[in-house]
């Protein structure tokens, strides 16, 4: 018995799982009819499957050795197997009791042996087995099972990859056809928001500004308000409704005035998508039809009134009204030119607008219009048409050498257009038109002219008219304004038989009256293509008695077809009886021909769009497609993308019947194609029948036998890449029309483009392959599966993979990654996929050598469809980086470390505020402040506010120099407190450009407290110092000076010795008090304007005694009496003192000390010059220095303490004066000391006497 | 105007005040009063009615300007001129020193030659004011 197969528990989700792969009923596919081959060959089997188990049946995926497709369910082996985890096989059916009685084992194909095994999808669902079938008894060995499980295996990936892939490639190419609509053709596409702000577009040549500052601003802000108002009441509309809202509007572009049709439907809440299309030609071809049409309809209405009206003046009338709107004019007349007896010329009006002014004119034109106004005087512009002949312009009458002037009150006149009326050689009238906006123009002229040739004839009968008067029977009458017509004119009778036609007829027709007399029009003039509908309509029509008008396509005598509109109206007897028909028969060939061009040219756009639309995966593919519908459109047979390179034109791409020889890779010379014709011209070229042409002996004509073709030059990126162009070996009838060069003319931008787009990617690959680092794609599954679709030949270097061993799996890359990091990368990715937010990271790989690298990953997430999420992003390797930051952070520690310890206060400030950012414990400590305290203190919270003046010049120097101090000043401490610190700083420039100032902050309270023990000690040593030697000197003083009454001579000797020492000591603690003083800024100064010259004299005076002692004299040489100087008297006579003591000790004996006081501009100089030995070079440069003397040897001659010379450049300086000596050893020496000039102008501008502000007496 | 004779000398230094003493005497030919301290002058000062005290600045107790304060308390005293001594001769010193309502400023070391006619000069140029 038979067992048929059960269902498994999960079948409505398995069954799902399978309809979802949407792999059933699909073609043979080789992937998996590969594995069947393997496994048929590899079992040694009749039989291979892959058989998919739906609901009722078993479908065959793949089949080797089996015709049926299909079995039912019930007798299905693989049913059973899907209830299966693993293989199941059945040794020998024949014996097995579930299939013992199946049809498929009693019957074809005779199964005896059968081993399945299942294929799950990825969530686990068996959908079908792969299996092999022997019409023998088998049995599988275990190494034969598990190759089965294999084979199973790659069965089972390649059905779960398929649809991944499909989702992809779906994706990829429903995005490049998207920009291919997009970037090729006709249209400019728009992306907006509900504010109307311009989301996104594509570059087009008619956009009114460029895309990037397009895309900054609106459509309210850039578009006219009548046009922006429109617009944004269809994206409210369609934001709304989600319909397709579609208007037009009228704009003035670069290019002129243009037309654009706008479609604008809903992308999602808040943004629209805006097509426009630039629709100005097409526009311009319906109206020029319109007009075409109207003008028509007038001759024919004109005709068919003047022949019908008893009053021609009425017909006049409406002519007139009819071109005045026709040509937009304001008004004007029709006159015809009579002649007077004596053969005068002059105009008599058959139809004038009515423009009177007043009452006068107005009385005028009622009396007098009706039978026609006469104007004799041509001296007018009207005039000029009539004396002339000739048509006349005239755009500014008011200047116009023609002009007769205008009565008072007249109109103004604006502009004129006088044209004349011929028949035959004779002008028969004229017409006079005024005031069209713009002015007039040739092309209204001829645009004009068929309608003079109808009012002439109109005219011409009109007078025939007037010269019958009642003698003419009215058909004949009819027949002689009809016979002139250039349309036809066909009268007949009740029955519609044709009892006249005119000549115009018979040259539209072929026919004459003769062959036509008696017999119904449409036997003889409708042929197959003539619609019956039409022919229906007028015979009701005229059934009924009715007027009709139809268009309807006629047949010549020839054959030849025409297209024709009739205008038939009935003609009534005196009784009001129909006695006849009478139709105008208008040729309308033209018009349907300029209607087929426009629908020629919007079939090209259809043709364009598809095109565009192609899919974009493979170029070749898309450029051959687009070939061949753009032949099809032209109706040509070959159509060519060559190449054009120096000389040499080559076929790149191709489309043409398999009898003509030509290939893609042919090539030419250029010059012997047409090709370089419109590469030469820059322009479309084309010619529709060569061999009639100049290009007959041409070598391509010659050797292909092309009679027509069209070909344009293709620019791709600015550069001329060749030209498309199609040919055929059938000449054209007709020329080009303008839709299909327009056609060829969209076509190559959208063949440009897509050129463009392929040299670009290529340049993209060209230029991902030389970028560091990585390129790439990453797409993450829920199943947390991931891999690489894209990656970038630098991933090599990155992860020291290829990118195809990751491009279904991202383990490899996994791998290289560094242990540690591994959880921080998946981490992120994690965090970078739920919120989708961009992924950053830093991590590193360890390779198997042992290297670390340091990367760093940005990636942007995108989610797709299937739940997965693909990220696009870029690694770079930047371990170098990441070294040198390693190794700044080292040496930024150690800088902390500095800052942290260092025993001297260190602070920084910004420059600009002057806000404290940081400072160190040492400054803390000092201050007495806590560190937040201190980032809250201001500047003059820590500086006593008498420092301003001096802050301010320290503050000069850093804007200067970018860097302050060394100074001295005092901190406010926080307890209130003063104390010393010495300041000094620089500018630097944090990572961010900001300017900031490093400050020292030393504290030299300790410093200070020692200077100023040392001072005092110095002062209590000398004090101390001096006690004993007051008595020692005085009492040898006593002695020496012969108080004590006489000593002998020897004892003298000692005494004097002695004494003279004890002397010397006390000069020398004298300048070392005054050094101290000076020193330590001690040393007051009572400045007071002065003459110069007493106190000079005075010294000398005091000097003299000493000088006696070396037999030395001092002379005055120069003076200067009335030079002021503002300077301590006191000090200065210590200067002088000092310099003529040193003069006279270093003088030989007898000699003379001169003193010379001279004027240097605004200083004065007082000089000393000696005879002495003068002082050696080598030592001139340590003269000023303290305790420094020439020679050491000679102290017993020349005395002194070697601080002289310090002291005095100390205290020449303190009174703002210099020191200076020239001196040539032997020769002696001059030494010069330079004092500004006091002059009352500058009374008590100068610092040490402010300094000494109430310290004085 | 009468001659300077009798001077009234306080120093605490005893070496001083020898030499002192015998350039003023022997030197000077003046009549020399010497006391070793300020209290001691202030207290002999009216019985040796001197024409001019030579006074020493740094002294124990009460030093040169408190015993020259001192002088010009006493209506019998303040009239008399003095003459300071000092070892700290520097130019602010001295001028604080002649502020107080010193005639004159004498520095150690002094000349003792030249010491009795240095106090004569001080002596007539007061009497000059």
């Amino acid at each position: 018995m038979m067992q048929p197969p059960e269902r498994p528990q999960n079948e409505t989700q398995r069954l799902n799982a399978l309809y979802e792969r949407a792999i059933l009923d699909t073609p043979a596919e080789e992937r998996f009819d590969r594995i069947t081959r393997l496994a048929q060959r590899l079992f040694e089997v009749p039989i291979a499957l892959v058989s998919l188990v739906d609901e009722q049946r078993q479908w065959f995926k793949s089949r080797q050795g089996l015709d049926v497709c299909e079995t039912g369910r019930d007798v299905s082996f693989c049913a059973h197997t899907i209830l299966e985890e693993d293989i199941l096989a059945v040794n020998d059916a024949a014996t097995d009791p579930r299939f013992a009685n199946n049809p498929l084992v009693t019957g074809e194909p005779h199964i005896r042996f059968y081993a399945g095994a299942p294929l799950a999808t990825r969530d686990g669902y068996r959908i079908g087995t792969l299996c092999i079938i022997d019409t023998r008894p088998r049995e599988l060995t275990p190494s034969q099972r598990l190759a089965l499980r294999e084979l199973a295996d790659c069965v089972q990936d390649e059905i779960n990859l398929r649809q991944d892939r499909e989702l992809a490639s779906l994706l990829a190419a429903s995005q490049a056809r998207h920009l291919g609509i997009l970037t090729a053709l006709p249209d400019m596409v728009f992306v907006v928001d509900q504010a109307g702000r311009f989301i996104d577009c594509h570059d087009h040549p008619d956009l009114l500004m460029p895309r990037e500052q397009l895309l900054r601003t609106s459509i309210p802000n850039t578009l006219p308000a009548h046009v922006a108002e429109r617009a944004m009441a269809a994206i409210r509309d369609t934001l709304q409704t989600g319909e397709t809202v579609a208007f037009e509007y009228d704009l003035d572009i670069p290019a002129g005035p243009a037309s654009f049709e706008a479609r604008v439907r809903r992308i999602n809440a808040d943004q629209a998508l805006i097509i426009i299309r630039n629709i100005t030609r097409q526009k311009q071809a319906e109206t020029a039809l319109h007009e075409q049409q109207r003008i028509t309809a007038m001759i024919a209405h004109a005709q068919a009134s003047f022949i019908s009206e008893p009053d021609q003046r009425e017909a006049f009338d409406t002519l007139l009204g009819d071109i005045l709107a026709l040509t937009h004019s304001e008004y004007g007349f029709i006159g015809e030119v009579l002649h007077t007896p004596g053969g005068e010329p002059y105009l008599k009006t058959h139809a004038i607008t009515n423009i009177a002014w007043n009452a006068d004119t107005r009385a005028f034109y009622e009396a007098n219009a009706p039978q026609g106004l006469v104007f004799t005087n041509l001296k007018t512009l009207f005039g000029a048409v009539v004396t002339s002949g000739e048509a006349v312009i005239a755009n500014a009458p008011a200047t116009d050498p023609r002009r007769g002037g205008l009565p008072d009150g007249h109109p103004p006149l604006k502009a004129f257009l006088g044209l004349p009326v011929h028949h035959g050689s004779e002008m028969v009238a004229m017409l006079g038109i005024a005031n069209r906006p713009g002015g007039y123009d040739q092309a209204l002229i001829e645009f004009l002219d068929p309608l003079l040739l109808t009012l002439g004839q109109l005219i011409i009968a009109a007078r025939m008219k007037r010269r019958l008067e009642d003698n003419q029977a009215e058909l004949a009458r009819l027949s002689r304004v009809a016979s002139q017509t250039i349309n036809g004119v066909i009268i007949t009778d009740t029955e519609a038989r044709v009892e006249w036609i005119n000549e115009g007829f018979t040259r539209i027709s072929g026919y004459t009256l003769d062959e036509m007399r008696g017999r119904k029009p449409g036997e003889l003039l409708q042929g197959p293509d003539t619609d019956p509908e039409t022919v229906a309509v007028m015979r009701e029509a005229i059934c009924r008695g009715k007027p009709f008008q139809v268009d309807i396509l006629n047949y010549t005598r020839d054959g030849q077809p025409y297209w024709i509109r009739i205008q038939s109206s009935p003609m009534y007897d005196s009784a009001g009886q129909i006695t006849n028909f009478m139709a105008i028969e208008t040729d309308i060939t033209h018009e349907r021909q300029a209607r087929e061009e426009v629908e020629h040219h919007l079939q090209g756009l259809a043709v364009l769009n598809e095109i565009a639309s192609l899919p974009a995966q493979d170029v070749d593919q898309q450029l051959t497609l687009a070939l061949s519908l753009g032949a099809r459109h032209l109706g040509m047979e070959i159509g060519v993308i060559g190449e054009a390179q120096r000389e040499t034109f080559r076929i790149r791409w191709l489309v043409a019947p398999e009898n003509v020889d030509l290939r893609v890779g042919q090539a030419f010379p250029l010059q012997d194609t047409y090709h370089h014709l419109a590469i030469a011209g820059s322009d479309l070229d084309s010619i529709h029948h060569l061999g009639a042409s100049d290009y007959r002996s041409h070598p391509s004509y010659l050797a292909n036998g092309v009679e027509s073709y069209i070909s344009i030059p293709l620019q791709v990126s600015g550069q001329l890449f060749g030209t498309l162009s199609f040919s055929s070996s059938k000449a054209r009838t007709n020329p080009f029309k303008e839709s299909e060069r327009e056609f060829i003319r969209l076509l190559s931008r959208w063949v440009a483009v897509t050129l463009e787009k392929q040299k670009s990617h290529e340049q993209l690959q060209k230029l991902v392959s030389h970028i560091p680092g990585m390129v790439y794609q990453y797409q993450q599954w829920p199943d947390g599966r991931g891999a690489l679709p894209y990656s970038s030949p630098g991933i090599l270097d990155i992860y020291g993979v290829h990118p195809e061993e990751v491009r279904e799996n991202a383990a490899a890359v996994y791998r290289v990654i560094h242990p540690d990091d591994l959880h921080a990368v998946a981490q992120s990715i994690k965090r970078s996929m739920q919120d989708l937010s961009t992924w950053h990271l830093q991590y590193r790989t360890l390779r198997y050598n042992g290297r670390v690298r340091w990367l760093e990953g940005h990636a942007t997430p995108e989610a797709m469809a299937d739940g997965s999420t693909l990220w696009h992003g870029y690694i770079r390797d930047i371990t170098q980086q990441k070294h040198a930051e390693l190794a700044m952070a080292r040496s930024e520690a150690r800088l902390r470390g500095l800052f942290e310890l260092s025993p001297v206060g260190i602070a920084l400030n910004d420059f600009e505020t002057g806000n404290f950012l940081e400072v160190n414990e040492a400054l803390l400590r000092s201050s007495g402040y806590s560190q937040d305290e201190f980032m809250t203190l201001s500047y003059w919270d820590l500086t006593p506010r008498e420092y301003e003046a001096q802050e301010r010049l320290q503050l000069e120097s850093l804007e200067k120099t970018g860097q302050y101090g060394p100074y001295e000043k005092e901190y406010i401490r926080k307890d209130g407190s003063r104390y010393p610190v010495l300041l000094h700083g620089m500018v630097v420039l944090d990572t961010n450009g900001r300017k900031l100032i490093w400050s020292i902050i030393e504290d030299i309270s300790e410093r200070k407290r020692l200077e100023r023990m040392k001072s005092e000690f110095v002062s209590t040593v000398s004090h101390e110092l001096r006690t004993p030697l007051t008595s020692i000197a005085a009492a040898l003083g006593l002695i020496q000076g012969g108080a004590m009454g006489e000593i002998p001579e020897n004892v003298r000797q000692l005494v004097q010795l002695a004494h003279k020492n004890s002397q010397r000591l006390t000069y020398l603690i004298n300048d070392l008090l005054d050094m101290e003083k000076l020193m330590a800024g001690k040393m007051r100064f009572n400045l007071q304007p002065q003459a110069l010259m007493p106190l000079v004299k005075q010294a000398m005076t005091d000097n003299r005694p000493y000088a006696d002692q070396f037999d030395v004299a001092f002379s005055l040489t120069s003076r200067q009496d009335d030079v002021m100087v503002n300077v301590d008297a006191q000090r200065l006579h210590q200067i002088l003192t000092n310099l003529l003591s040193n003069a006279a000790k270093f003088s030989p004996e007898g000699a003379q000390v001169e003193i010379a006081v001279t004027r240097i501009d605004d200083q004065v100089r007082i000089a000393v010059k000696d005879r002495g030995p003068g002082i050696p070079a080598d030592f001139q440069a340590h003269l000023f220095e303290k305790f420094s003397q020439a020679d050491g040897s000679n102290t017993r001659k020349r005395s002194g303490t070697g601080l002289g010379l310090a002291i005095t450049r100390e205290l020449v300086q303190r009174m703002g004066g210099s020191i200076g000596f020239e001196s040539v050893e032997g020769q002696g020496s001059c030494f010069h000391i330079d004092l500004p000039i006091w002059n009352e102008q500058q009374g008590g501008d100068n610092p040490e006497t402010r300094h000494n502000e109430g310290t004085e007496p | 105007m009468s001659q300077l004779q009798r001077i009234l000398y306080v120093e605490d230094d005893p070496d001083i005040q020898a030499i002192a003493r015998l350039a003023l005497e022997k030197v000077g030919g003046f009549t020399v009063h010497v006391c070793a301290c300020g209290e001691a002058a202030l207290n002999e000062a009216p019985g040796f009615a001197p024409d001019l005290i030579l006074l020493d600045v740094m002294m124990p107790g009460l030093d040169g300007p408190g015993t020259l304060k001192a002088l010009r308390a006493d209506p019998n005293l303040a009239t008399i001129p003095v003459v300071f001594m000092t070892a700290k001769a520097q130019p602010q010193e001295l001028e604080q020193l002649l502020a107080l309502g010193a005639v004159g400023v004498i520095a150690k070391p002094f000349d003792p030659m030249t010491l009795a006619e240095q106090l004569r000069e001080l002596w007539s140029s007061r009497s000059d004011d």
